[in-house]
């Protein structure tokens, strides 16, 4: 009953009870703890708050707030007796039914279940509160109290940053550390080695301001993962179905790079001269210069770009010369301007003239261009017709050479074509001679390739499918690790609720006593069972014994005296046995009641009777004293 | 043009003692790769301002253009022959530094876009409340682009929510892939 009383007291205090610090068991509650538990309960159940937590003086009230309590209990679903007596004259057992009724019916702590679910969130919401709260613990004190920003706050006192004034951006500058050191078998050259050995400075002297030492590291760190990372995806990817080795990947990735670098970089140039011969485009660049020359400002553009600027401007500085040297005549200003805006028409007219000109010649000259490739075609068609020609004369003439002799000629040639298609038997059996093993020699090379290329194929396959499961194996063994880190802290604090481990315990022992004590209930049947068969048994025997002596003596009893005296006898005997086996079972039957009543006695002396009739007796004195009163008053008015 | 004009600034640099040459040199390629240059103080004994300034010019200018030739190890040496004793020095002092500078020089070249990103920073906020709602619990991340318009830098602060910053983050994906695209 210890646990039990434990566990409710301590559900008691969670909700708000002024219980003692002494106070072990419900042993100890007196009325007014009693009914302030009760009230605090109901009122954290259900939202009762019109019920008082202390006792009231007067023993009306009392007994009102007694049916109260009652009432709502059984409203709440209580079953069993209840009335305002479990409150004002209690009893342990009965207060403990209630008060366990109670703390099961109490709304478990709401933030348990939630987070269950929502775990992460909830618990940055815990953290971020404790830490406001461990903040707010301390005093507040100017800056220029603290260096760097620095408080001792909290219990266990932690070094705490307030205010952002002395924090500093990320900011990472390129580092530079040794490389190829690990490896000691290979030999750094002199020139190298001398270099990080004396000019190279300590990493933590390489930044700029010491706190950008940090994150030039992570920087660096970072950036040396990811391009790993990039490159075992592009190996993974592209560099495995390459089949070359990684060097040769490298260079020809490379050679294709500035290929195509200098191919995007000569169409540039291309579009940019295109550009530069229009003249509107002239004339923004002119405006443009004449714009960059106040701002001194260097923009970023081609090489092209720039010399193109750069000999407009000396252009520029010359006709800004000129101006110059005009400028001191004597002139006035309107004419000044008028001659200057005739200048500049005429230098317009000029200039679209002399451009329109340029486009008409360079038309002229496309048209030109294409004239002569059209030339070249024609060239080329003629001196292929014409050497055809020649080949057809050449053979013509020969026969026509032949023609005189025509028999003989005719014979000749006969014997000509005769032993050619002999030679070219000949050449074609000799060719079949060879081309057969050539071919099966062919076909067999070929054969190995085709297997070498499909093996080569499926342990590609093989390496990707390894390498995938790599990968998943690592995030799978990161997860893993998550998972057991996130419950390794929830593990830990769980521990700490005493609650909860003595309900546990509380919960194992009732299970192995229950087992025992089944066990000892079974035993008991057992016994009970088998001297019920004895009984059986005994009464049985008793029975034959008896009737088989009856018949025995009242055959003899008809021809003997003495014997009918005996059988009356064994008649007294048998009646007095049974009696006083009669007897035996009732004296049992009524040390039963006995012990029943015997234990039945000791649970009233348990309940306080004597007292709680003393104090009812006094309440009731008290009640017909207030109800005298009551009446005297009434009888006042 | 270098030659004839190297001469005087090769011979400059010997006044310099033997051990502080290569001190130096490695100094002003840090400069070449933004980082610390030299400073005059450390060699006011040995030279004056204008000398100082000619031969850390001179010394720079040569320097890339190792690079910007490609000169071998030899055609170096040959544009070092007006050094004397220290030639080796600075040579291996070139040779050694080349990857560092060629990085450097790349990527400055690489960028000829009018404005273009240096860094960048990025912290992760989580806002509790705001004037109208008691408990808000949004995430707020604020990055700060570094960049550089005409060699002027320029912070450019932004406070994105969850969903902007996915927006963010797809179109600079989107850009990542012509980039992909183009490497291929």
């Amino acid at each position: 009953m210890e646990e039990v009383d434990n566990i409710i007291i301590h559900s008691l205090r969670s909700i708000g009870c002024s219980i003692d610090e002494s106070v072990e068991s419900l042993h100890q509650f007196n009325t007014e703890v009693i009914v302030e538990a009760a009230v605090k309960c109901l009122r954290v159940i259900s939202g009762l708050t019109e019920l008082p937590t202390s006792l009231p003086p007067g023993m009306s009230a009392r007994f009102r707030l007694g049916t109260t309590l009652a009432q709502a209990l059984t409203d709440l679903g209580y079953r069993g007796e209840i009335g305002y007596q479990t409150f004002l004259y209690s009893n342990e057992a009965d207060i403990r039914r209630v008060f366990m009724f109670l703390v099961d019916k109490l709304p478990r702590e709401s933030g348990e279940a939630v987070e269950e679910t929502l775990g992460a969130s909830l618990l940055l919401q815990r953290a971020i509160s404790a830490e406001l709260a461990r903040r707010l613990s301390g005093p507040w004190s100017p800056p220029y109290c603290k260096t760097n920003n620095l408080v001792l706050r909290g219990k266990p006192a932690g070094l705490v940053r307030e205010g952002c004034s002395a924090s500093h951006r990320f900011l990472a500058r390129a580092v530079t550390m040794p490389t190829g050191c690990g490896d000691l078998s290979k030999k750094i050259p002199k020139e190298i080695k001398a270099y990080y050995s004396k000019d190279l400075p300590l990493v933590s002297h390489q930044p700029l301001h010491k706190h950008e030492l940090a994150p030039s590291l992570l920087e660096k760190n970072a950036q040396e993962v990811t391009s790993q990372q990039e490159w075992e995806f592009e190996w993974n990817q592209q560099g495995l179905a390459s089949r070359l080795t990684q060097q040769e990947y490298k260079a020809r990735k490379k050679q294709r790079l500035q290929k195509r670098i200098a191919d995007q970089l000569r169409q540039g140039v291309q579009r940019g001269e295109a550009a530069a011969s229009g003249t509107a485009d002239l004339m923004q660049l002119v405006n443009s210069m004449s714009d960059k020359g106040a701002a001194t400002s260097k923009t970023k553009g081609s090489r092209f770009t720039h010399t193109e600027k750069l000999q407009f401007a000396q252009d520029a500085e010359k006709a800004a010369a000129q101006i110059g040297v005009e400028g001191p005549k004597a002139e006035t200003e309107e004419e000044l301007q008028k001659k200057r805006e005739d200048e500049v028409q005429q230098l317009r007219d000029e200039l679209g003239g002399l451009t329109s000109k340029l486009e008409n010649l360079e038309l002229d000259m496309k048209k030109f261009n294409a004239n002569m490739q059209q030339m070249e075609e024609q060239i080329g068609l003629e001196k292929r017709k014409n050497k055809e020609k020649e080949e057809a004369y050449k053979v013509k003439k020969r026969t026509l050479d032949l023609l005189p002799d025509a028999e003989n000629n005719i014979v000749k040639l006969q014997s000509v074509v005769d032993s050619s298609a002999q030679r070219l038997v000949n050449l074609a059996s000799q060719w079949e001679k060879h081309r057969a093993p050539l071919i099966q020699q062919y076909r067999e090379v070929k054969e190995l390739n085709e297997n070498r290329v499909s093996e080569a194929q499926k342990k590609l396959e093989e390496i990707r499918v390894l390498r995938e499961k790599m990968k998943e194996v690592a995030d799978e063994t990161r997860a893993k690790d998550d998972l057991c880190k996130q419950l390794m802290s929830e593990y830990e604090r769980m521990t700490k609720d005493v609650n909860r481990s003595a309900y546990t315990k509380r919960i194992m022992e009732i299970v192995g006593n229950i087992k025992r004590q089944k066990e000892d209930i079974e035993k008991v049947l057992i016994d009970t069972r088998s001297i019920q068969k004895e009984i059986n048994q005994l009464t049985g025997k008793l029975d034959r014994t008896f009737t088989v002596t009856d018949e025995v003596i009242f055959r003899d009893a008809k021809k003997d005296e003495g014997v009918r005296k005996a059988y009356k006898y064994l008649a007294a005997l048998n009646e007095n046995c049974n009696l006083l086996i009669k007897t035996v079972e009732e004296t049992g039957g009524i040390l039963r009641e006995i012990r029943d009543l015997e234990d039945q006695l000791e649970n009233e002396s348990h309940k306080k009777t004597t007292a709680n009739l003393e104090k009812i007796q006094s309440d009731f004195n008290e009640m017909k004293k207030e109800n005298s009163t009551l009446i005297a008053k009434l009888k006042g008015k | 043009m270098a030659e004839e004009g190297g001469f005087p600034q090769q011979k400059l640099l010997e006044k310099c003692p033997q051990n502080q040459i290569s001190t130096l040199l490695h100094g002003l390629i840090d400069g070449i790769c933004g980082k610390c240059p030299p400073r005059y103080q450390d060699y006011a004994k040995i030279w004056s301002l204008e000398e100082w300034w000619n031969v850390c010019d001179y010394f720079k200018e040569l320097a890339k253009d190792t690079l910007k030739n490609i000169w071998s190890k030899d055609e170096i040496a040959a544009h070092l022959e007006g050094l004397g004793s220290s030639k080796q020095e600075v040579l291996d002092v070139f040779w050694v530094r080349r990857e560092d500078m060629q990085q450097h020089l790349r990527q400055e070249t690489c960028a000829i876009s009018r404005t273009q990103l240096v860094d960048f920073d990025w912290s992760l906020k989580l806002a509790m409340s705001s004037d109208k709602i008691a408990s808000l619990h949004q995430p707020l991340v604020s990055v700060d682009l570094d960049v550089r318009e005409d060699e002027t830098k320029r912070v450019v602060s932004m406070e994105l929510t969850k969903e902007d910053l996915q927006k963010l983050i797809t179109s600079l994906e989107a850009a990542n892939k012509v980039v992909n695209q183009l490497k291929t």
